[in-house]
C-alpha cells in the first residue's frame, strides 16, 4: 500500500473571532423538541405513542437493525408526545418524520439513566452497549454510530480526538474544549479502555494557545495521552490527513487498519457523560453565527430545538444586507436551507448565516455608459459573497494544487458530467472527500465539487448495479 | 422581503476571480508594447544612425504592426460571436464577450511575436487565422488545443514565407532610410543566423557588438522577442504572483541553455577573452535570441494548452526545450520556439493522462521515463555536437 501524502493546504480566513470567546449559553427551554428519525420512518421502532409522557433521557425509538445503521433515539425533554408523524427539515435539506414532544420545564430524569459506580468493573463489551444505548454518534459532523468504530475491532493501540475544527466560522468544539477540558480527557481514557489502546492523542489547531494550555494541564496526569498540534490549513480535521499527520501511518478505508480511532472531542464528552452519569446525548454545544446574525453566540441546546428559536435568541436574521443563505453546519461543507425552520440534531455543529451571493451580469441593451462605468464591477470581489458568473475553465491548475487528496477536480469534473465511467475510475473518483476545496479557490466560480459530487454518486450506484448482477 | 438563497457548498469563496488572473498579462505586455516601440526608435536612431524623423517613421511602423495584430484578433471575436455564435447584438453583450473571452491578451502576444516588417494585411490575416482557427473555432476561451497567437504566427510565418523573411532586415523594410547603410546588423537575421553553423565569436561581436545589446534587445528581431529585460522582470512579476508556474520557463530556458553549452564546448568555441571564455556567449546568445524567452514566459506556460498537473507541466518544459534545441542544431527551421511549443500543445492531453489518478509517490513507470529523458538529452546533445564538427 503506497503511503498517503499529506498535501500542502490551504489557509481560510477562520472568522472565529466572533464567537470564539463568548462562554456557551444554556438553552434548554424549547417549548417543543422535534427529534428527527428518518425520511419515512418506518424503519424505526416507536416505543412511544401520541398522549404517552415521557421523562428526560428515556429511550423513544430505535432503528430495526436490518434497516440500517443501529441507532437509539432519546427523549431530550420530559413531557408529552404530541405527535409520531410530525415533518420537519433535517440539516440535510430533507424532510425527516419527527416524533414532537411538549416540554413541562421539569427536566425529570428517566429511571433508565443511571451512573456507573465504578468504571474499573466494565469490561469492553460492557462500555460498547453504554455507547450503544446512550445514542452516542459523531458528534463532528459524520453522525456515525460511535460503538460501531470500536465493537470488535483488534489491535487498536491509539486513539485520537479530533478538536481541529478545521470549518471556518464554527466554534462548538473549541469551547467544548475550553468549558468541558476534564470531560474531553476522561472520555478518552473511557474510549481508550473500550478499544484497548494504550495511547491517547488530542489534536488541535495551531495558535489556540488558551486551549493547548488548558489540555496540558488536564492531561498532565496521564503520561500517555499527548496534545499534538496540527497546521492552520483545511481540511486539517480530514481523518486521513489527522492520522497521517500524527502517526505518519496510512490507511485504506477506515482508520481500524492502521491500529487508529479517530473521533470528534464532542463525541468525547458524550462518552463521558453516558458512561460516569448514565445520561445520554440530550444536548450538545453549537454555534450560531455569520454575517448574517446580529448577535452570533455559542448555545448548548437540546437535541431536537428549532433553528428558528436560537436565531430569535441571537437577535434575528440581518435585514440590511439583502439576500440571504442559511447554512446548517459550517460553510465549506454545510447545506443551504430553503427556509429559516429546520432542526437542531445530534451531529449538527453550527448554524451559519451568510450573505447572498452576486448575481452579477450585465443586462441586455444597457447604454454605452453604464456598461463602461461598470467595468469597475469585474474586480470587486470579496471573501463571503460567491460570485455566481460562472466561467469557462481556463484550466490553471489551482484545483489541482490544493486538492488535499491529490485528485484533478477539473479533470474528474469532465469525466463527471460526461458520465464517462471509464475515466471516473482512472481518476479514482472513490477518493474525493467533497471537501469543497476545488471550488472555493477556483477562479472562474465553477462549482467543480457539485459536479463532482454527482458523478461520484452516479459511480457509486453503478457500480452497486453491476456486484448485483 | 428578502429572499433564502439556496446553492450547493462550500458557501464561501476565496476571491480569486479569472478576471484578475488574466489581468496580470495585459499589466506585463501593454507596457510592454510601449516599451517595444522605444526600443524600436533608439535602435533606429543609435545603432543605425538614423535622424529623428527617420526614427519616429520607424517607431510609427512598429506601432501600427502591434495595433492591427490586436484589433485583428478583437475584431475576429466579435465577428465570430456575431455572425457564428449569435451571442450578443448590443454593446453590452459585446463587452460581456470581449471581458470573459480575452481576445486582447491573445492579439497582443501574436503581435508582440511579430517582426517589424509585416506587412499590414498579413499581421490582420494572422490575427484572423490566429483567433478563428486557434480559439474560437474549438468553442472558445478554454476549449482550444493550440496556442492562438502561436497558431497565427506559425500561420503566416510558412503562408507568407517569403514576406517574413525579410521582415527583420532593416535595409528590406525602410529601403528609403537604411537602403544604404552598410551596417552589419541592419541586415543580420539572428533568426538566421541560429542555423547558419555555428557563430563564432568573432562574428558575434562584429554583429552585435556586445552582450548588453542583446539583453536590451537593440538588434533585428520580432517587436516583443527581443526585450530580455522586460521579459524577465515579468516573468519574476508573474510568478510572485503565481499566475504562471515558475518552473516552466526555469526549466525550458535552462536546458536549452546547458543543452547549447555543451555543444559549444565539443566543438571548441571558446577563445578565452571576455564572454568567448569557455563559450559562454554562445548559450547566452542561443537563450536571448529567436524568442526562446518570450516563448518560455507567455506561451509555455499558458494554462489553457499546458498539462494541468505540476508534473505534467515539468514534462512539458522539459521536451518542449528538447526539441526546440533539436530544431535549431540538427533541423533548418528559423523558428524552433514556436514549433516546439506547438508540438508540445498537442501532447498535454497525452501528458494529462499519464498523471492522471490520485497522487501517491512516485511510480516505477515514471522513474523509468525520466531515466530515458535524461538519455535522450545526452544522446541528441552528443549527436548535435559530433554533426556540427565537434569532439570530445
Amino acid at each position: 500500500m503506497k503511503l498517503f501524502k499529506a498535501n500542502k493546504g490551504l489557509h481560510i480566513p477562520g472568522h472565529k473571532n466572533d464567537t470564539s470567546v463568548l462562554h456557551s449559553e444554556k438553552f434548554v427551554t424549547p417549548d417543543f423538541v422535534f427529534i428527527p428519525l428518518s425520511i419515512k420512518g418506518s424503519d424505526f421502532e416507536i416505543y412511544v405513542k401520541p398522549g404517552d409522557k415521557v421523562k428526560l433521557g428515556q429511550k423513544i425509538a430505535r432503528r430495526v437493525e436490518a434497516k440500517g445503521l443501529p441507532i437509539v433515539k432519546h427523549a431530550t425533554v420530559s413531557g408529552e408526545v404530541v405527535s409520531i408523524t410530525d415533518k420537519k427539515t433535517h440539516r440535510t435539506g430533507l424532510p425527516f418524520v419527527c416524533i414532537k414532544i411538549k416540554n413541562d420545564f421539569l427536566d425529570t430524569l428517566s429511571d433508565e439513566c443511571k451512573p456507573v459506580e465504578n468504571l474499573d468493573t466494565l469490561d469492553n463489551t460492557k462500555l460498547w452497549d453504554i455507547m450503544s444505548e446512550s445514542g452516542v454518534v459523531g458528534l463532528g459532523g459524520a453522525g456515525f454510530p460511535t460503538y460501531l468504530k470500536y465493537k470488535d475491532k483488534a489491535d487498536i493501540d491509539t486513539v485520537i480526538l479530533n478538536g481541529a475544527e478545521c470549518e471556518p466560522y464554527v466554534t462548538s468544539d473549541y469551547r467544548v474544549m475550553l468549558e468541558e477540558t476534564d470531560r474531553v480527557v476522561d472520555g478518552l481514557v473511557i474510549m481508550m479502555k473500550a478499544a484497548s489502546a494504550n495511547n491517547g492523542i488530542i489534536v488541535i489547531k495551531k495558535g489556540k494557545k488558551e486551549v493547548f494550555t488548558k489540555l496540558v494541564e488536564a492531561t498532565s496526569k496521564h503520561e500517555n495521552i499527548k496534545v499534538i498540534e496540527l497546521p492552520d490549513e483545511y481540511p486539517a480535521g480530514w481523518e486521513r490527513q489527522v492520522v497521517y499527520r500524527t502517526l505518519k501511518r496510512s490507511y485504506k478505508q477506515y482508520p481500524n487498519e492502521c491500529g487508529v480511532i479517530v473521533n470528534n472531542v464532542s463525541t468525547a464528552v458524550a462518552v463521558s457523560k453516558a458512561v460516569r452519569d448514565g445520561r445520554p446525548v440530550i444536548d450538545r454545544i453549537l454555534t450560531v453565527t455569520g454575517e448574517g446574525i446580529l448577535h452570533p453566540k455559542n448555545y448548548l441546546v437540546r437535541i431536537g430545538t428549532l433553528s428558528t428559536d436560537l436565531i430569535k435568541l441571537s437577535g434575528g436574521l440581518a435585514t440590511d444586507l439583502g439576500d440571504l443563505r442559511i447554512i446548517a453546519g459550517g460553510p465549506m461543507t454545510g447545506v443551504a436551507q430553503k427556509q429559516e425552520e429546520f432542526v437542531i440534531t445530534r451531529a449538527l455543529n453550527g448554524i451559519v448565516v451568510l450573505p447572498g451571493f452576486h448575481t452579477y451580469q450585465i443586462p441586455h441593451g444597457q447604454p454605452v455608459g453604464e456598461v463602461l462605468l461598470n467595468v469597475l464591477h469585474f474586480t470587486e470581489h470579496d471573501h463571503f459573497h460567491f460570485e455566481k458568473d460562472e466561467q469557462a475553465c481556463v484550466r490553471c491548475g489551482n484545483c489541482v494544487r490544493h486538492c488535499p487528496a491529490g485528485l484533478q477536480p477539473t479533470l474528474l469534473r469532465f469525466a463527471s458530467l460526461n458520465k464517462n465511467e471509464e475515466l471516473l475510475v482512472k481518476l479514482d473518483v472513490t477518493e474525493c472527500i467533497n471537501c469543497g476545496t476545488c471550488a472555493y479557490v477556483c477562479p472562474s466560480h465553477i462549482s467543480v465539487n457539485d459536479a463532482i459530487k454527482k458523478g461520484k454518486a452516479y459511480f457509486l450506484v453503478r457500480n452497486k448495479n453491476k456486484i448485483k448482477k | 422581503m428578502a429572499k433564502i438563497q439556496v446553492d450547493s457548498h462550500p458557501h464561501i469563496h476565496s476571491g480569486n476571480s479569472a478576471h484578475k488572473y488574466m489581468f496580470d498579462l495585459p499589466i506585463t505586455t501593454y507596457p510592454m508594447a510601449v516599451v517595444a516601440v522605444l526600443i524600436q526608435f533608439i535602435f533606429a536612431t543609435t545603432i543605425l544612425g538614423a535622424s529623428f524623423a527617420d526614427g519616429l517613421i520607424v517607431a510609427l511602423r512598429a506601432a501600427l504592426v502591434l495595433f492591427t495584430g490586436v484589433f485583428s484578433c478583437i475584431a475576429a471575436e466579435s465577428i465570430w460571436w456575431y455572425f457564428v455564435g449569435k451571442k450578443y447584438n448590443d454593446f453590452a453583450g459585446w463587452f460581456r464577450i470581449m471581458a470573459t473571452t480575452y481576445p486582447s491578451i491573445t492579439g497582443m502576444l501574436y503581435a508582440l511575436a511579430l517582426p517589424i516588417g509585416t506587412p499590414l494585411y498579413v499581421v490582420l490575416i494572422g490575427g484572423f487565422v490566429a483567433t478563428i482557427v486557434g480559439k474560437t473555432i474549438f468553442g472558445g476561451v478554454g476549449q482550444n488545443i493550440f496556442n492562438p497567437a502561436l497558431v497565427g504566427r506559425a500561420f503566416i510565418t510558412i503562408a507568407f514565407a517569403s514576406l517574413i523573411g525579410g521582415a527583420v532586415n532593416y535595409t528590406e523594410v525602410f529601403p528609403n532610410i537604411f537602403g544604404s547603410s552598410t551596417d552589419a546588423i541592419a541586415s543580420a537575421s539572428p533568426l538566421g543566423s541560429l542555423n547558419e553553423g555555428l557563430l563564432s565569436y568573432s562574428s558575434f561581436k562584429a554583429i552585435y557588438g556586445s552582450f548588453w545589446k542583446l539583453f536590451l534587445g537593440l538588434y533585428p528581431s520580432a517587436l516583443g522577442e527581443s526585450l530580455s529585460f522586460w521579459i524577465i522582470g515579468a516573468f519574476i512579476y508573474l510568478s510572485i504572483k503565481k499566475t504562471i508556474n515558475w518552473f516552466v520557463p526555469v526549466i525550458y530556458v535552462g536546458l536549452v541553455f546547458v543543452m547549447s553549452w555543451a555543444v559549444a564546448l565539443m566543438t571548441g568555441l571558446s577563445t578565452g577573452d571576455g564572454l568567448g571564455t569557455l563559450a559562454i556567449y554562445f548559450p547566452l546568445f542561443q537563450v536571448l535570441s529567436g524568442g526562446l524567452l518570450f516563448g518560455a514566459v507567455f506561451m509555455a506556460t499558458e494554462p489553457v494548452t499546458s498539462p494541468i498537473t505540476n508534473r505534467g507541466r515539468a514534462v512539458f518544459a522539459v521536451y518542449a526545450a528538447i526539441i526546440t534545441f533539436a530544431i535549431r542544431m540538427l533541423g533548418n527551421a528559423p523558428e524552433g520556439v514556436m514549433y516546439a511549443i506547438l508540438l508540445m500543445n498537442m501532447f498535454s492531453p497525452l501528458i494529462d493522462n499519464a498523471f492522471m489518478g490520485q497522487r501517491k509517490g512516485t511510480s516505477v513507470k515514471e522513474i523509468v521515463f525520466w531515466i530515458v529523458t535524461v538519455a535522450l538529452i545526452v544522446i541528441i546533445t552528443i549527436y548535435a555536437g559530433f554533426r556540427l564538427g565537434g569532439s570530445f
